[in-house]
């Protein structure tokens, strides 16, 4: 068979499904042709953000697969593949490159070359016989390490070259391997929790993607230590418990805000520790135990006390089990779940009001605070977009069970919300998926609304029609009032009449 | 760049619904999940403020 058949047929060995395509590229007839449906998207960045979405439901059990033409379709590539890697989420990206005689001529485009730095591997298929090994050192990036984006460039000229059958059908799905920190770091760790004086946890992306949640309450549970989730962890602890803090983006709840500043010690589980500003900040002099797959997200960007370096599923079981084997008194669950509450109503009692504001227009607000009303949390996916929906929805809106929310966003790419949901409704259609973006933000991806119309993949799209963007509080005030820089209204005359 | 996204909506296969009140808000999140569960995309177009406030600290 061709090469792009034999990838083709690994693909379905693998159980893929879908493939999220856009505009042209062999392989998406090839895909086809091996019962594979091609999701073509209005755009590359869209087609890659729904990859994104959909891996981000699957917890390294099944992945979303990019397909894209070889120049302009990979040259628009980057974007998407930037925000997967800038949230660590594990795509398969399929682009069509160069011909392999042109490919080191300027100025040439190599996805494989030039995003290398944006993937976690990146190569290049030359060879037939590589196809096999090629593919499985893919799904095994896909499956192991730091997760993120996965490329495998086929250049326009291999595509239909011939490769045995028979090396196909040898092509095994690799595994996926956890592993379990040391004991003795596990021992050092709830020693050091023993001699906090205010513990909080730190609950990363990687709760979810391990299906750590109930092992997170248990621990939470026994140990009486609140529990706070980063923005991309939203929903890994259900903020309805009472321990719970809430989540954050660089808006935050007063009790997540108030741990987080004032705790001696902080337990990340599951999480990289990357500092971003649009996250919540930790200050210097904590105590940190840092729990992470990734050896070498220890150290990064904090100074740690103990690492704890495995799956967070079996970290977590390890701290129960160590907790369970000792006597010592772990707080009283009725004092802190009560000193929690007490802030989170002060907190509340400014906002409450804000949420039910009758202002006319209507304060997004009052949105967030009709959905918190109208939906069934556990029968919903809720995201944000990135800029002032994410800020106003995070503090507010619960993440409950696991992916009930996806809060995506170390970086931040503005009108991912339409392709991000598509993806995730594919993923679970059984859900009602709900996205709120700006007109900004509409601008980047609207057209993918009629994608979800034709992949047959019904998403919900609440859109801030206000007439501007970029309204960060402060924005551009001489900015916009001479130029008229950040409305979407074409107001500007009147303004410099003004 | 502004528009009329409900109609918009309306023009790309999807249903598009107008609230421009706050009463209308909870039957548009109602119509849209019945909608969604019945194969309809929806695209609630919401004339809002340019809202200012943040729970930051």
């Amino acid at each position: 068979m061709k090469i792009l058949d034999a990838v083709a047929t690994i693909l379905r060995k693998e159980k893929i499904e879908w493939a999220a395509c856009f505009p042209s590229n062999n392989l998406i007839e090839a895909v086809a042709k091996a019962g594979i449906n091609p999701v073509m998207f209005r755009q590359e960045r869209g087609a890659a953000m729904a990859a994104d979405g959909f891996s981000r439901m699957k917890n390294r059990k099944e992945f979303g697969v990019l397909i894209t033409q070889h120049g302009p379709g990979a040259e628009n590539t980057g974007g998407g593949l930037a925000q997967a890697y800038g949230d660590n989420i594990p795509i398969l990206y399929l682009p069509a490159g160069p011909a392999i005689a042109t490919r080191s001529v300027k100025p040439n485009f190599s996805p494989a070359r030039s995003y290398a730095s944006i993937s976690v591997s990146a190569e290049v298929l030359f060879q037939p016989e590589q196809v096999v090994s090629v593919m499985r050192r893919a799904f095994h990036a896909l499956r192991n390490g730091r997760p993120g984006p996965v490329i495998v460039e086929i250049p326009v000229d291999v595509g239909a070259m011939e490769v045995d059958d028979s090396l196909v059908d040898s092509y095994t799905p690799p595994k996926r391997y956890r592993f379990a920190p040391h004991k003795s770091d596990v021992k050092e760790a709830v020693d050091i929790l023993l001699s906090a004086q205010k513990p909080v946890i730190w609950s990363g992306m990687g709760i979810l993607m391990a299906e750590a949640s109930s092992e997170l309450t248990e621990f939470a549970e026994l140990t009486n230590i609140p529990v706070y989730c980063t923005m991309p962890g939203k929903s890994g602890f259900d903020q309805r418990h009472p321990l719970s803090l809430g989540s954050g983006s660089g808006a935050t709840s007063l009790e997540a805000r108030t741990w987080l500043q004032e705790s001696d010690v902080l337990l990340a589980l599951g999480s990289s520790m990357s500092r971003t500003s649009y996250g919540q900040p930790i200050p210097d002099g904590k105590k940190i135990i840092h729990n992470t797959e990734t050896i070498e997200d220890l150290n990064k960007d904090f100074d740690i006390t103990c690492g704890l370096v495995g799956d967070v599923k079996i970290t977590l079981k390890m701290l129960i089990e160590e907790v369970k084997s000792r006597k010592d008194n772990w707080g009283d669950f009725e004092s802190v779940t009560a000193e929690i509450k007490s802030i989170h109503d002060k907190w509340m009692a400014e906002w409450a009001p804000v949420l039910e504001t009758e202002e006319s227009p209507i304060s997004p607000y009052r949105i967030v605070g009709e959905m918190l009303k109208e939906l069934d949390f556990e029968k919903s996916v809720v995201t944000h977009d990135a800029g002032s929906p994410r800020d106003i929805i995070m503090p507010f809106y619960p993440g409950t069970i696991p992916h009930s929310y996806i809060g995506w966003g170390k970086t931040t790419h503005l009108g991912y919300g339409i392709p991000l949901l598509t993806g995730v409704k594919i993923a679970s259609p059984d859900k009602f998926c709900l996205n709120i973006m700006g007109d900004g933000a509409f601008g980047m991806s609207g057209l993918d609304i009629e994608t979800s119309v034709r992949a047959k993949a019904p998403i919900t799209t609440v859109l801030i029609n206000n007439g501007g963007m970029a309204t960060y509080p402060g924005g551009y005030p001489t900015s916009r009032k001479t130029f008229g820089t950040t409305l979407c209204q074409g107001t500007m005359p009147k303004l410099l009449k003004d | 760049m502004s528009g009329d996204y409900a109609k918009i909506a309306e023009g790309l296969g999807a249903v598009g619904l107008k609230v421009t009140k706050v009463e209308e808000i909870a039957p548009a999140l109602r119509k849209a999940q019945e909608l969604n569960a019945a194969g309809k995309t929806v695209l609630i177009d919401v004339h809002s403020n340019i809202e200012a406030r943040r729970s930051t600290f």
